[in-house]
């Protein structure tokens, strides 16, 4: 725990920091456990209002919690005033619950959710009193894990992190706990520790291997240099997710955060295989929740913790089976309590009207309906199964529903796109524009706003557009020029995403292990919270790129060929490359992959026994 | 039926501000099951009001929030729901029964009892503080939203003492003219000679009536 002298300077900090209820803990439902020895801190690299929202967190702390002797405590990026106050007074980065230096935990464990988060990983070890480099770290130092969606390609943060859980973390984090902690208690080594580790399936340690490169700059090589060590590492897949543990008395933040509400994940996966959504192929295959459970969970989840609020999660909630009795069911048990009901990310392709008109009964949001292409041929490239006809009747039910708030999203700079694709985005949101007006006036609500949101792609490992380059930053900014001018239309916004940071994203993402260095000199450029507009600095990202002489086009821009190693090959995420291959040869003819639920595909779950059905 | 509940804000929520402290509040009732009358309309919300906004940077030990039960119920039932309800950091204190026609709490503030603790001694002796108090005018200056305003603080201090590492004062609170504890402080400081602001964790003790009267401390009616 912090020193009294060290706690009375960070009770003056606290005095003179923007929102220091960030910093402050004690919330409903912490779980505060000072007796057990064992402390996992578990690591958010965002601020406490974007961490706080994040599920699988409130997922694993309920289940190291659950342990007994073992604490898991939750640390977050501090906002830049308070970073610097922190590093100027000489006081290490805090746990919420104890206020334990990060330094004093036998076990830190990062959640990566997007590359943009990666330098708040040094950022806070550096804070907390870590060496921010693996190699650094001395014997009794402590041990560091990640996780989560962006470790599914790792090596870009390897030079970091001492181990690296791939896939459903609800039973390896346990796993590892355990082992780690029964390690420590035998005095065994790091090293030994790590091979360990290295043992339990899914788990990654990235300094028993080695990258061999070409002159050309790609991979020649890449396997253990440790015998006994796996040359692939398999994704943990957890099935039992009706059981599964679940945060059932969530903690509620004093302060307002990002997703204010209850979150109740019904499902998780999704068997539609858009192209280029990694989350389509790393979180297969689809495992839903009884409606019995969900209603259990909703019940606990909201009669301790009081929001108002209940969203209802998943990849694409509208395949979920049975949507439209789970929310009369969930809308009757809750609407004298004054429940609202959310449903984000719906499909426009399933019939909506009923739960549009469920959900609006206490309250009523704003819609968002993902189009992602402007044209039906973009659409069929990047197996977004949905028409027109679809997206019309869809917001047209939401207009007749009383929604007026629509938002439309979609991406730009998708392979094979061209200006008739930026085209059919202007006529399919004017199209939109029309639908509205078609309706007679007194069954449409008032105040019409439509947002159309165009977001740059980034091709992601695992996905079938891997092997494809980013279009170049003068081919992006032209677009977006284009399109702004085809979309002033009244009632109508459009925003789009500076092509800044889609372009470190893409170059990170596919990064291999060179990129941490890139990473680490960023970080010591003084890059922190990336993905925070006001804080993020390109050209302090490109200084680094120069530095250490590593070229952003290579990572970014390049189109790979199939015979090329990736450097996150090594893994299996039980979706095969030969079928990604496939299945980016069909987005070149413009042939449609439909929904597995129909039939299997055989994107490779099929091989693993009992995992897919 | 109308219920007060006193409870402490601790110093390690001394930094919570007064739409935070609403807001979670408010979930506390919604958490504790009871049956919160709520307010009509497109947008229904607990129907609740604290007595006085807490300033942010302030630990309070018998803080109230007024709310109204759509039935009767026997208050161990109504203290125990809400105690259940409230982060454990968090302490119910009293539980008061109020007619519902009787005046609103947030009306009935005039003033509030504060303790300042001093990390180390305090900058200034008890002569200083006396001498302070016998000036008949202490000219300060306030920023509202509206800009700077001069007004007579003498006149808003009811009573102030130093009891060992502490200064205890009363100010007045309400409408009719309200004094900050930490610009009370802050002349003080000025008029002792005090350089530097000391740091120091302000406490609300209490707030009370325009008799001076404790609200944690009124009988049911």
């Amino acid at each position: 725990m912090l020193t009294n002298e060290q706690n009375q300077q960070l009770e003056r900090l606290l005095d003179s920091v923007q929102k220091a209820v960030r910093y402050l803990g004690g919330e409903m439902n912490q779980r505060y456990k000072p007796e057990a020895s064992f402390g996992f801190a578990f690591c958010f690299p965002d601020t406490y209002e974007v961490g706080m929202s994040h599920l699988g967190m409130k997922i694993l702390y309920r289940i190291l919690n659950d342990l007994d002797d073992v604490r898991c405590e939750r640390v977050f990026m501090p906002a830049v005033d308070m970073a610097d106050g922190l590093r100027r007074e000489g006081i290490p980065l805090f746990s919420l619950e104890t206020r334990s230096p990060l330094k004093d935990f036998p076990l830190i464990g990062f959640t990566l959710q997007y590359e943009m988060s990666f330098t708040c990983v040094l950022e806070m070890l550096s804070l907390g009193g870590v060496a921010a480099l693996s190699k650094a770290r001395k014997e009794s130092d402590p041990i560091v894990l990640a996780g989560g969606p962006s470790a599914a390609n790792p090596e870009p943060l390897t030079p970091f992190i001492d181990a690296f859980l791939l896939g459903d973390g609800e039973e390896s984090v346990v796993e590892v706990t355990q082992l780690v902690k029964a390690l420590r208690e035998k005095g065994e080594t790091r090293e030994n520790i790590l091979f360990a580790l290295s043992q339990i399936e899914g788990v990654y340690v990235p300094r028993f291997y080695e990258a061999v490169y070409n002159e050309d700059g790609t991979i020649r090589s890449f396997g253990p240099i440790r015998e006994g060590v796996p040359p692939v590492v398999r994704r943990r897949i957890y099935l039992d997710f009706e059981n599964a543990p679940y945060p059932e008395k969530m903690i509620v933040p004093y302060t307002q955060i990002v997703h204010d509400r209850v979150a109740l994940e019904v499902m998780r996966g999704c068997t539609r295989g858009c192209r280029f959504c990694q989350a389509g192929y790393i979180y297969r295959p689809v495992r839903e929740r009884s409606p019995k459970r969900v209603m259990e969970l909703a019940e606990s989840l909201i009669s301790s913790s009081g929001y108002e609020e209940l969203s209802i999660t998943s990849l694409s909630t509208g395949d979920y089976t049975g949507l439209a009795e789970l929310v009369a069911g969930l809308n009757k048990r809750f609407q004298n309590r004054r429940v609202a009901l959310s449903l984000p990310s719906l499909r426009v392709d399933g019939s909506l009207k009923e739960t549009l008109e469920e959900t609006g009964q206490v309250r009523k949001g704003g819609l968002t309906f993902a189009a992602e292409a402007g044209t039906q041929r973009l659409r069929d490239v990047i197996n977004k199964g949905v028409t027109e006809d679809d997206l019309i009747t869809a917001v047209s039910d939401a207009f007749s529903s009383g929604y007026a708030g629509i938002k439309i999203y979609f991406m730009t700079s998708l392979p094979t796109e061209t200006y008739e694709d930026l085209d059919g985005i202007a006529a399919l949101a004017a199209l939109v524009r029309q639908t509205y007006f078609n309706l007679p006036k007194a069954s449409r609500p008032g105040g019409l706003r439509i947002n159309i949101s165009t977001s740059t792609f980034v091709p992601k490992p695992f996905t079938p557009f891997q092997w494809c380059g980013q279009d170049a930053p003068q081919v992006i900014e032209e677009k977006q020029r284009y399109l702004r001018e085809k979309l002033r239309m009244k009632g109508l916004a459009f925003r789009w995403n500076d092509w800044q940071q889609s372009r470190m994203e893409a170059a990170i993402s596919r990064g291999d292990r060179r990129m941490g260095a890139v990473i680490y000199e960023a970080w010591k450029l003084g890059c922190r919270l990336d993905s925070w507009t006001e804080h993020f600095n390109y050209e302090r990202w490109q200084e680094a790129f120069q530095k250490v002489g590593v070229d952003i086009a290579f990572y970014a821009n390049r189109e790979r060929s199939y015979d090329e190693i990736l450097p996150w090959d090594f893994i299996d995420m039980g979706v095969t490359k030969d079928f990604l291959r496939k299945e980016n040869e069909k987005a070149k003819a413009g042939v449609t992959t439909p929904d597995c639920r129909q039939g299997c595909r055989g994107c490779g779950l099929q091989r693993l026994e009992g995992v897919c059905t | 039926m109308k219920c007060w509940a006193v409870y402490q804000v601790p110093e390690s929520l001394r930094l919570l501000g007064h739409l935070d402290l609403m807001r979670s509040m408010q979930r506390v009732l919604r958490r504790s099951g009871l049956p919160i009358k709520y307010s009509q309309g497109f947008n229904p919300h607990v129907q609740m009001s604290l007595a006085a906004p807490k300033p942010v940077g302030m630990a309070g030990e018998n803080e109230l929030m007024e709310f109204t039960l759509t039935e009767p119920l026997p208050r161990e039932a109504v203290k125990e729901a809400i105690q259940k309800a409230l982060p454990e950091v968090m302490a119910l204190k009293g539980l008061i029964l109020r007619d519902d026609k009787a005046a609103a709490l947030p009306a009935l503030v005039r003033m509030a009892s504060y303790r300042v603790d001093f990390y180390g001694k305090p900058p200034f002796s008890a002569r200083q503080l006396s001498d302070f108090l016998s000036q008949t005018e202490i000219p300060a200056v306030k920023t509202t939203k509206k800009g700077k305003r001069s007004y007579d603080m003498r006149p808003l201090i009811m009573q102030a003492e130093l009891k060992g590492q502490s200064l205890h004062c009363t100010l007045s609170l309400w409408e009719g003219g309200a004094c900050r504890c930490d610009d009370f402080l802050e002349q003080l400081c000025r008029f002792a000679g005090v350089s530097e602001a000391p740091q120091v964790i302000y406490t609300r003790v209490r707030l009370l009536d325009k008799k001076a009267k404790p609200l944690d401390s009124y009988a049911d009616c």
